[in-house]
């Protein structure tokens, strides 16, 4: 059953007097419990399709189900309340809030998925523990290696336990080992919690190692969509 | 996000751009300084008037009469009157406070004075401060007597010869003071006689000479007993011979006191004088009290309070200006971190509320250095004027009073007004689009 479902989506928006087409009549439908790889060049719309995905966004056109929910048409608070709940998103840049140490980004995400505070030092230190960073917790971002803080971000898009992560080019900005490390990573998670993994990516052989579903996009559209056959 | 998840982050927030936030609070601190040290002046200066009254009973008193000015009211102001009214709300004592022209005598020195016969049983009459020396009646059948401290510096020469005429006040307590007092002698029912006393070029009038012990000295009262030079009680004063009087009808008919020309209520407090005055008027009397007058001084105040509150709300105003500036140089910075918070499941209200509560709690920051502040100024304002200006003045006046209501009322304005003033960057705030502020630099 596809946990997420696309159908001719169309995303127009405008930079001064020019008018961009960033997407132009999507449709694909991504099934529970897949890792999913958008690949493409610079500019194909793949991280506007992402933040649509992950409800930051509405589309021009066109429709987004997320288990049968029109989330296309969600309002303000509904949309967030999705973005809580249901999905968790990792960036290139991380995206921590740098005043925070590690264990209070994870436990922003906490406090505003409204699980009580004394839950929250317990479960944020549980996830670094997962992500093997137990004696990094009280550490700041500026303190902590690129993985680290992909690693942090990681942690912090599980926290409220979606069933979704949307990942925009999550090694974008790390070397080849860090890199595989947070793919491991990622491949756990889908493997070990079940949740089912969008990730944006400009290298193929990482969607290829990684992705169930590999989705290729040029220009605003879909060009190929290849699914890999479950080895035996 | 629980309330105290939105202090602890407006608390980072404001301690993560310390500079900027440590200006913007000492904005609001000295609007807020300027504010209460302003209103203090009005609040102390409202205290010095309404204490001078209260320390002459002014504000608890009432003075009951026949209303001469209308024409269906009661024309009889009697004891069963005067149980009704005692009987009132809030009343604490009422009783007809009678005047003797008489003559006193202490020692060697003699004048004429005016006085009051007051209820023997009643020592609130006089507060603790106004005794020099002695204190009130003992009893109310004793004939005793108080002075004002006027009336015997002024007549006896010994006081004019020492330095602190004051401290030898007490001396006197104990001596023996003569009241003379004029009487009529004459029947009205024997004519006869009575002309021919006047035949006899006796006038038919006669010295009654009464013998009271001093008790007390008091100062002499500033507003309502100028002219009464001493005290007794009810029941001396029935003894004493008095002409009472309006014209010479009323001694032809033999008239007794049926009504008495006004009689004097004092209430619990100023409150019960306002409800009390009315219920008074209510039965038909004139009722007039202290309150008449300072209505209007009321007014003369709010109009002051007015003005000091202005000046310090236009400074509060453009401290507040400082805070909008802050909290939208904030936004500014904070624009991805919001862009996160919303990527997080934040919504609008969530972050809009960051915002606001970060403002208020500027305010609250700013009003907590800023009445300190505004104390410590009217402290310096208070010792500079009373030491320089007023020092020929024997009592401590406090120009300024900073009460728990005005300390309250400072930080709770403060707040508001910091909140209203981040209402629009805060709905700026929450507006953000996530996916620009999220490519926000």
């Amino acid at each position: 059953m596809p946990i997420l479902e696309i159908t001719n989506l169309v995303k127009d928006y405008s930079t001064g007097s020019t008018m961009v087409h960033a997407l132009r009549g999507i449709s694909c439908s991504i099934s529970e419990g897949t890792t999913a790889s958008i690949v493409g060049k610079s500019g194909c719309g793949k991280s506007t399709l992402l933040n649509i995905l992950g409800g930051l966004d509405q589309p021009t056109k066109g429709l987004v189900n997320y288990k049968g929910q029109a989330i296309s048409s969600f309002k303000s608070n509904r949309l967030a309340d999705y973005r809580k709940t249901e999905v968790g998103m990792i960036f290139q840049s991380f995206n921590l809030i740098p005043t925070l140490t590690a264990w209070e980004n994870i436990a922003m995400a906490l406090a505003i998925g409204d699980i009580p505070r004394k839950r929250r030092k317990q479960r944020a230190t549980e996830l670094l523990g997962y992500m093997g960073l137990e004696d990094r917790t009280s550490h700041l971002p500026t303190e902590l290696s690129g993985g680290e803080c992909q690693r942090v971000a990681i942690a912090r898009s599980i926290a409220n336990n979606p069933k979704v992560i949307l990942a925009d080019e999550p090694t974008g900005n790390l070397d080849t080992e860090t890199s595989g490390q947070i793919m491991t990573l990622l491949r756990k998670l889908n493997k070990e919690e079940g949740k089912t993994i969008i990730m944006v990516t400009h290298d193929l052989e990482y969607a290829n190692n990684f992705a169930d579903l590999i989705i290729t996009m040029k220009d605003g559209q879909i060009i190929e969509t290849k699914e890999k056959l479950p080895k035996s | 996000m629980t309330p105290s998840d939105y202090i602890f982050t407006s608390l980072n927030n404001i301690r993560k751009n310390r500079l900027r936030s440590i200006l913007t609070i000492i904005g609001v601190a000295v609007a807020i300084g300027a504010l209460t040290s302003m209103m203090s002046f009005g609040i102390g200066m409202q205290n010095n008037i309404r204490d001078s009254f209260e320390k002459n009973h002014l504000i608890t008193q009432i003075t009951v009469s026949i209303d001469n000015e209308q024409s269906d009211s009661v024309n009889v102001l009697n004891d069963s009157v005067l149980a009704v009214i005692s009987a009132l709300d809030g009343v604490e004592k009422a009783f007809f406070e009678t005047t003797i022209p008489a003559k006193l005598k202490i020692g060697q020195a003699e004048s004429t004075t005016t006085v009051k016969a007051i209820p023997g049983n009643y020592s609130k009459y006089f507060d603790d401060e106004s005794y020099m020396a002695g204190g009130f009646l003992t009893s109310d059948t004793i004939k005793q007597i108080i002075v004002t401290d006027r009336f015997i510096k002024d007549r006896i020469r010994e006081f004019d010869t020492i330095n602190n005429p004051d401290s030898i006040l007490h001396e006197y307590i104990g001596k023996e003071i003569t009241l003379s007092a004029i009487s009529i002698d004459f029947n009205p029912q024997n004519l006869f006689s009575a002309f021919s006393a006047i035949m006899s070029n006796k006038l038919p009038f006669r010295d009654s000479l009464t013998s009271f012990s001093l008790v007390g000295v008091v100062k002499q009262r500033q507003m309502n007993d100028w002219g009464t030079g001493a005290y007794i009680s009810q029941k001396s004063a029935e003894n004493i011979p008095q002409l009472n009087f309006d014209n010479v009808w009323d001694i032809l008919n033999q008239k007794n006191i049926l009504t008495q020309k006004s009689a004097t209520v004092f209430t619990k407090g100023i409150r019960e004088t306002e409800s009390v005055q009315k219920k008074v008027q209510e039965m038909g009397y004139s009722a007039r009290s202290i309150l008449d007058n300072l209505e209007e001084v009321k007014k003369a105040f709010l109009i002051m309070d007015s003005l000091l509150g202005a000046i310090g709300i236009m400074a509060l105003f453009i401290a507040t200006l400082g805070l909008v500036n802050t909290l939208i140089m904030s936004i500014y910075e904070r624009t991805h971190e919001i862009g996160i918070l919303k990527s997080l499941g934040a919504r609008n209200q969530l972050v809009r509320n960051l915002f606001i509560i970060e403002a208020g709690c500027i305010g609250f920051i700013g009003a907590v250095v800023g009445i300190p502040m505004g104390w410590g100024v009217t402290r310096v304002a208070d010792f500079i004027l009373f030491s320089k200006l007023f020092n020929d003045i024997e009592e401590e006046i406090h120009l300024f009073s900073f009460p728990w209501y005005l300390i309250i009322g400072a930080v709770g304005f403060a707040v508001i007004f910091s909140i209203v003033a981040g209402l629009y960057p805060a709905a700026r705030a929450s507006r953000i689009d996530p996916v620009k502020a999220l490519r926000h630099e």
